[in-house]
């Protein structure tokens, strides 16, 4: 179970994140949908410390640490049972494929080498990739970069991953090859909170949709509840830009 | 009239050479110290330490603009003023006449080092995306271990280039110490001259020194920079 309560946070006189609560049970993939700039991301990174959060606290499982005043040793803790899966891939330029996978395992967690290696083949097989194992970032495609920062992510083993728009950085015809592979990584049962704007993803994968806007969660439900029975006002609004008419649900 | 003689600079030329070894001392200490404290200001920099970071970027910004000459002119005559004192302090037992300047030399050649070196290492941290820290930082690696592991090996490829330059401009800034008296490459090339006054030859015998000392270094540094852009 992953809980977050009353998160805020601002950048500046810029309130980002207006007292944000959430909570996940173990399994469950939550999507976050909300327009650009809803403070969708900063949540997640938050959750991760990559931004210190004015005021809230995490639990995960056990351990609660409060996002703003977490030691180190706390933060390094928490991050250790996350992991998060970038927009722009964020793989480790100067590692091949598979020691953009190990290297977590082994510096971090202290996992024998071979046993790391062992995993992170194991996992590259699982996304497809294992022809481009000793392959640079570099010399790889978006879509085969987006791979591997997902196999990194599972190959840690954590409490949750977190994913910021996995797929918008990528061509349109590679989008869907990636949802796919995110979706084997629902059905593996790893507890998720995923950014996107798939609908169609949401709808199929989603255990719980969040709309943010504006640094509140606005509405959260069951995919049901919030593309079909939006409550709120701005929720209908933003499922009305965002999906086509000739897919609109209602 | 202005002649050349052939002798006079190879006599030129052997006296320059048996002094460069002073010269190749003073690069390689202003090399190393230029590295690894370049770096050191390069990181506390990057990283915006309180204080510290602005008080370097004080320093640096206002050094680089302080000429070699004057800050080994100025040195020396600190030296030679606080030499004394210095020496009873420590009860160094030596007297102030034999000691020797070349100190001097190496902290004036070294405090240039580390600031054009520091900034080139920060202009090659610079270049480096903030998603690869936040990368190693998500996977659960300190703070340390993603700057050693994961951003270091990132910024030595992007850095050899700039480095290489900065350890031209010192080889060539070691001719500046033979203005404190310090025998080098260039004071020693010019020993003959003031018995056969070929003074040509002295600077060409020294001018030609340089040269082949920098293109033997920049040479032995183009094979170490070609094994390192693997990605
Ligand atoms: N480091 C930052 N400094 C200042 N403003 C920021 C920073 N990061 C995000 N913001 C601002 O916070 C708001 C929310 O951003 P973000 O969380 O990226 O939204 P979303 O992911 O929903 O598009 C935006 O207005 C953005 O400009
Ligand atoms: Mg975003």
């Amino acid at each position: 179970m992953i809980e977050i309560k009353n998160v805020k946070k601002s950048f500046g006189k810029h309130e980002v994140l207006k007292d944000v609560s959430l909570k996940v049970d173990t399994g469950d993939v939550v999507v976050i949908l909300g327009p650009s700039g809803s403070g969708k991301t900063t949540l997640l990174r938050c959750i991760n410390f990559l931004e210190r959060a004015d005021e809230g606290t995490l639990t995960i499982e056990d351990q609660t640490a409060d996002l703003h005043t977490a030691s180190s040793k706390e933060k390094l803790q928490i991050r250790k049972r996350t992991a998060f899966v970038f927009q722009n891939y964020g793989l480790f330029q100067n590692k091949t494929a598979i020691q953009n996978i190990t290297e977590g395992l082994i510096t971090a967690r202290k996992i024998p080498k071979a046993e790391a290696i062992a995993k992170a083949e194991e996992v590259l097989d699982w996304v497809g990739m294992s022809d481009k194992r000793d392959y640079y970032p570099s010399k790889l495609s978006g879509g085969q970069q987006q791979r591997i920062g997902i196999a990194r992510a599972v190959a840690l083993d954590p409490d949750v991953i977190l994913f910021d728009e996995p797929t918008s950085a990528l061509d349109p015809e590679l989008v869907g090859e990636i949802l796919g592979v995110i979706k084997k990584v629902a059905k593996k049962g790893i507890t998720m909170i995923v950014v996107t704007h798939e609908m169609s993803f949401a709808q199929e994968v989603a255990s719980k949709v969040v709309f943010m806007d504006g640094g509140v969660v606005v509405e959260s439900g069951t995919p049901r509840d919030v593309f079909y029975y939006p409550k709120e006002e701005r929720t209908k609004k933003f499922l009305e830009r965002i999906i086509p008419q000739d897919q609109y649900f209602i | 009239m202005m002649g050349f003689t052939l002798n006079n600079f190879i006599e030129s030329l052997k006296s320059g050479l048996s002094y460069l070894p002073v010269t190749a001392k003073l690069t390689f200490t202003a090399v190393v110290f230029g590295i690894l404290f370049g770096l050191l200001i390069a990181v506390l920099r990057y990283y915006k330490v309180p204080v510290i970071s602005k008080i370097l970027t004080v320093f640096v910004t206002i050094y680089q603009g302080f000429p070699m000459m004057v800050a080994l002119l100025i040195y020396n005559l600190l030296f030679s003023f606080y030499i004394g004192p210095i020496i009873q302090f420590f009860h160094l037992g030596i007297e102030v006449r034999e000691a020797n300047n070349i100190i001097v030399g190496y902290f004036a050649l070294s405090l240039g080092a580390i600031t054009s070196m520091s900034e080139t290492l920060r202009g090659a941290l610079n270049s480096v995306e903030k998603l690869q820290f936040e990368a190693g930082y998500s996977i659960g690696l300190t703070k340390f271990q993603t700057f050693t592991r994961i951003i270091l090996p990132q910024i030595i490829p992007v850095a050899i280039p700039g480095l290489i330059n900065n350890l031209v401009g010192i080889i060539k800034g070691t001719s500046f110490v033979m203005a404190i008296g310090i025998l080098e490459v260039t004071n020693a090339s010019l020993i003959p001259c003031f018995r056969t006054f070929s003074y040509v030859e002295g600077y060409l015998a020294a001018a030609l020194i340089y040269w082949f000392f920098t293109l033997l270094i920049e040479t032995l540094l183009s094979v170490v920079e070609k094994t390192q852009k693997q990605y």
